[in-house]
């Protein structure tokens, strides 16, 4: 808002104090219009965003890490299927599945979601 | 000790208490008539609870002759500043527009207090509502400052720092929302801790401005400020007693923020603090300096934060009883009903910029030290002041140099060092890092001897 907008709202508060008999505050409104040019005086958006961090980071300056070595090719997967035949004969996984637990149950811990 | 047994600190008084060799009764009775002497000058209480303080006391008397000490604060006589709830007694908050109110309960920290063994003497006068920093605008009178009674104690807390020096209770509590501890504890020459923001409960109390209210102690001595508020923060105090005392300012870092800080500072204050740093260096403490940008902007901020936030605790009443408010009281609360939302969103953004500032400069050094006031105690009712040859407001010089802090959630203590020529103490001011008031109180007391030498 400019400077003329806050002498606007200026010239609107002293009236209303004056309706209200409170003469008093108009001296308080001019000391508060002051305060508020001097708050908008600053970009205060910009300045947050262009705060650094107070604490470095624990990660900062240190030595980069070594590079991974390159993992062998893997394996061609066998043909789809032979795995359903082993499923179809398998206990286990049919068992984890009564007792109540799914496949979402399984990711929800430690996924980092809020819940 | 060759001071009436009443002028000394807790952590000199607990032992005997503790020994049996000084009963809480003698002492409530020595606090009790230097009121008696002194209030009806000085007006530091607003409500004496004679009688029930001697019975309090010698139920506390009773529980050591029987074996049981509570701990260093047992039987030790203590004032609460007329903003904070003891059941069964009136919390005034200097203002006519509480008159007929009885607290039905306890503040948190009353209840804390009073289980460590606290004998609550009365309640201490304030700036009404906690809404100045200089406690004449009250409807029980204008606090005098006891060093020249033409002048005034400092406030909001102003009652609560006059009842130390005087010997009329050994510590107070106060609250702090620009300033209001440290504020009358650098006026009037005590200690006075306010910790980091939310650390201590502030239910029962009558809020000023929540986002920026703070409870804390005003005290003697910095480990009397530390042991009461670890009962306040309701810590198993009696077995961390006595505290681990950082011995040595040797290798302490302080950082001195200049700008803005030192722009407006009268010559005495200006001499005194420059002193202080000159011993802390003799010492052995690293000083360095420090910046904290748009420090400036501190003013504007704080009044677009505290202003709204007063205005809605206090617009019920404001409209139905105006003429119940001291005239100054009910001007600052109608401003902050004239203030649009858009500048309050903007002060919270500063608040943020602020915050971050005081980290950065903090990041440098164990804690920043600058003057709590930059302007000895003020005469009292005066409009300005002259500072340097300019007259300034006094409003504005009192809260220049602490409410900073309030707005940024820092902890931070001011400390007695040394006088004016004409008598009137200054106070040392050390900010702290969040979330640890205790690294501040430790660096506070390896400083405090060699302010107060």
């Amino acid at each position: 808002m400019s400077d003329r907008l806050i002498e606007d709202w200026l010239a609107s508060a002293c009236a209303d104090a004056d309706r209200r008999g409170l003469p008093g505050l108009k001296p308080l409104l001019s000391a508060l219009a002051d305060a508020t040019r001097a708050l908008r005086a600053v970009d205060w958006d910009e300045a947050l965003s262009a705060t650094p961090p107070a604490w470095p980071s624990a990660t900062r300056g240190l030595p980069a890490l070594p590079a991974l070595p390159a993992l062998p090719a893997l394996p061609a997967l066998p043909a789809l299927s032979a795995v359903e035949g082993s499923a179809v004969e398998g206990s286990a996984v049919e068992g984890s599945a009564v007792e109540g637990k799914t496949p979402d149950d399984e990711s929800h811990p430690g996924d980092g979601e809020p819940r | 000790m060759t001071a009436p047994l009443h002028f000394h600190t807790i952590t000199e008084l607990a032992p005997l208490v503790a020994a049996g060799r000084l009963t809480s009764e003698d002492l409530t009775r020595a606090c009790l008539a230097e009121i008696a002497a002194h209030n009806d000058a000085l007006r530091a209480f607003i409500t004496v609870l004679g009688d029930d303080a001697l019975a309090q006391a010698r139920a506390l008397d009773a529980e050591i002759a029987a074996g049981r000490c509570r701990g260093p604060l047992h039987g030790i006589p203590i004032s609460l500043k007329d903003l904070i709830d003891q059941r069964g007694v009136a919390t005034t908050a200097a203002s006519r527009v509480r008159e007929g109110h009885v607290a039905a309960g306890d503040a948190t920290v009353t209840a804390r207090l009073r289980e460590a063994g606290a004998v609550f003497v009365g309640k201490t006068n304030l700036h009404e509502f906690a809404f100045g920093t200089t406690s004449d605008d009250t409807a029980y009178g204008a606090v005098h400052n006891p060093h020249d009674p033409e002048r005034s104690p400092g406030g909001s807390s102003g009652g609560s720092a006059v009842a130390i020096v005087t010997g009329m209770s050994i510590a107070s509590i106060g609250t702090d929302t620009g300033g209001s501890i440290r504020i009358p504890s650098a006026a009037c020459g005590t200690v006075g801790l306010k910790p980091t923001w939310g650390e201590l409960p502030c239910d029962g109390i009558v809020p000023l401005s929540r986002s920026l209210d703070h409870v804390g102690p005003l005290a003697r001595s910095v480990a009397d400020a530390w042991l009461l508020y670890l009962i306040m923060r309701g810590d198993a105090t009696a077995a961390r007693w006595p505290l681990p005392m950082r011995r040595t300012v040797k290798g302490l870092r302080l950082g001195i923020p200049r700008a803005y800080f030192h722009d407006i500072l009268d010559d005495e204050v200006r001499g005194r603090f420059a002193e202080s740093l000159a011993w802390l260096r003799q010492a052995g403490a690293e000083i360095v300096d420090v910046t904290i940008p748009h420090a400036a902007a501190t003013a504007p901020v704080y009044l677009h934060t505290s202003l709204p936030e007063a205005s809605a605790y206090h617009a019920a009443t404001i409209a139905a009883c105006p003429e119940r408010y001291t005239p100054n009281v009910r001007l600052r609360i109608e401003m902050g009903r004239y203030l649009l939302a858009e500048d309050h969103a903007r002060a919270l953004v500063a608040r943020e910029v602020l915050r971050a500032a005081v980290d950065r400069a903090l990041a440098r050094c164990d804690a920043l030290a600058l003057p709590t006031l930059p302007i000895p105690a003020p005469p009292i009712g005066a409009g300005t002041v002259d500072v340097a040859g300019r007259p300034e407001s006094v409003r504005n010089m009192m809260l220049r140099l602490t409410q900073l802090f309030n707005l940024t959630g820092h902890p931070a203590i001011s400390i007695p060092a040394g006088s004016t020529e004409a008598g009137l103490p200054c106070g040392f001011q050390l900010v702290g890092r969040r979330h640890d008031t205790e690294g501040l109180l430790a660096a506070a007391a390896a400083c405090e001897p060699h302010l107060t030498a």
